[in-house]
């Protein structure tokens, strides 16, 4: 079994980055989209409220900004993933798929008060437990494109058509747009929950910080 | 002799051609000169070129189309060429629409304080009229047209506006000086040809919550505050969208305040619902994440269990 060896010199040689550098400035460059995002969406969204908001137009224009940071950012994982190496982790093996996600979920339901060990510890041709590996499958292939491309329609909102439904079309659009916006905020916080799940409870913040090496079979 | 039943036919078809011309009999002799599209003068004091045409088309559908033009036209104008002292007639919308049966006196009154306050009337106290606006004879309710069709409604609204404001030479013939560009004056507002489509003028430069309300600000103070609009108490419910809203606030039910908002405005148009499902799902979120955080250091803490050793 592959062995996770936290990033040292002495070990700079040896493995595979699990977490190069491109990455953790991709990961933290999304991290930052995402608090500035929900910031000024919830402002724009609950506009004239009594809660502590940014101001309307200020939020406009910060949403702008990081939207548009969010999709290249977009733009970068689906690059790398179907160009580089990276895909690899995305690819599911379909054979005991099912029965490798009840170990996980059943780890977290159980094992993880009983001291077990992580049932799928990182790997250089696969960093993900399979728990994760649907929910980013779920979250990079069919969530963000559609939040993106639903936010991207209110620059160009002559492409919605006029009605869809017997509804509004741009309504429509709005209102894809917030829920999603609410399913991935429900995921950044599982995400960053999880992340305390780790080998140690601030083991997983670290490798994205200074990178983690697996070594090779 | 003519038989009865020949004469009745008779009399239905002479009722019919008559009622199938939508100009009164008694309109004909003026449409003889006013029917003509090239009808105008040049106005001796401006030099500009007034229009004395009248589409009768648009006048049998406007909302004056019963009226005559002597009803409001004074009996000088029976002779031709009309009498100087004639043409100086001063017309006033009000002496119909103020006080008498079958009009509204509260909100002609109102029209009239609003006006008089306006910047309209303040800056061109004897040049600006009721007619500077709006076409006696082209001129349609706008409770009859407004909620049908908003674009529609926004387009017919905007262009009274625009008619001077977007044409310098008229603002020159009616003021004296050039007016800045709108797009100059709007560039502070984002999409703004989204804007212009969608709402009205009268949005942000008149104060008043009122939808027939004339008091037309001054450039200086008209309404500069994004979150009036966009916000869940947004003004547009009380003017643009006044008749429309009460209409949808008649429904009842689930599915209608989800379709209800049938024109998507970024803070007004939130569904509470829709709201109370995304806090209710975010606030399950936090609560499955606390108490499964909360068990594993009560394991840890009660079995000495610590997570450094997991691996």
């Amino acid at each position: 079994m592959n062995r996770i060896i936290p990033d040292h010199p002495a070990h700079r040689k040896n493995g595979v980055e699990l977490y190069p550098v491109w990455l953790r400035i991709w990961h933290w460059s999304n991290a930052l989209s995402f608090v500035m995002l929900i910031a000024s969406g919830v402002s724009l969204h609950f506009a004239g409220s009594d809660l502590p908001l940014i101001p309307f137009d200020r939020a406009r224009v910060l949403h702008n900004i990081f939207g548009w940071l969010l999709l290249c950012a977009y733009l970068v994982f689906v690059a790398t993933t179907l160009l580089g190496s990276n895909g690899v982790h995305y690819r599911p093996q379909w054979s005991g798929w099912m029965g490798r996600l009840l170990r996980q979920a059943l780890f977290y339901g159980v094992g993880i008060f009983r001291g077990e060990p992580h049932p799928f510890p990182a790997t250089a041709r696969n960093k993900f437990n399979p728990l994760q590996q649907v929910t980013y499958l779920g979250v990079m292939f069919v969530a963000m494109p559609l939040l993106i491309l639903s936010g991207l329609l209110f620059f160009w909102p002559q492409w919605v058509p006029e009605q869809l439904w017997e509804m509004d079309g741009l309504w429509v659009v709005g209102v894809v747009h917030y829920l999603l916006g609410v399913l991935l905020v429900a995921f950044m916080m599982g995400h960053i929950y999880l992340a305390t799940a780790g080998e140690t409870i601030w083991g997983e913040f670290r490798k994205m910080v200074l990178g983690a090496r697996a070594e090779e079979e | 002799m003519i038989p009865i039943r020949m004469l009745c036919l008779l009399l239905l078809l002479m009722t019919l051609l008559a009622s199938s011309d939508p100009v009164a009999a008694a309109d004909q002799a003026c449409l003889r000169c006013h029917g003509m599209k090239s009808m105008a003068y040049q106005d001796p004091v401006t030099g500009g070129l007034r229009n004395l045409a009248i589409d009768p088309a648009a006048m049998a559908a406007s909302s004056h189309a019963k009226l005559t033009c002597r009803a409001c036209h004074g009996a000088g104008f029976e002779s031709f060429p009309h009498f100087s002292e004639t043409k100086k007639e001063s017309l006033s919308c009000l002496e119909c629409h103020k006080g008498k049966d079958g009009f509204p006196y509260v909100l002609f009154e109102s029209i009239e304080k609003g006006f008089m306050r306006s910047v309209h009337a303040q800056a061109l106290p004897d040049r600006f009229t009721c007619f500077s606006c709006h076409n006696p004879h082209a001129f349609h309710g706008l409770s009859q047209t407004r909620v049908r069709d908003m674009p529609e409604q926004v387009r017919q609204d905007n262009g009274i506006c625009l008619n001077c404001h977007s044409n310098q030479e008229q603002i020159r013939v009616l003021t004296g000086r050039a007016f800045p560009g709108l797009l100059n004056m709007h560039a502070w507002l984002p999409d703004l040809q989204r804007h212009w489509r969608t709402v009205r003028c009268v949005e942000c430069h008149t104060s008043s919550t009122r939808p027939q309300d004339h008091f037309i600000l001054d450039k200086r103070f008209a309404l500069r505050d994004c979150v009036a609009c966009h916000s869940r108490n947004s003004v547009l419910l009380k003017k643009l969208y006044l008749y429309r809203s009460s209409e949808e606030r008649q429904k009842a039910g689930f599915i209608h305040s989800l379709v209800m908002n049938n024109a998507y405005i970024i803070g007004m148009t939130r569904n509470l619902w829709l709201d109370w499902a995304g806090g209710l799902l975010l606030g399950l979120t936090l609560l499955g994440l606390l108490g499964h955080g909360m068990a594993r250091w009560l394991v840890a803490r009660k079995g000495g269990f610590h997570e450094q050793n997991h691996s």
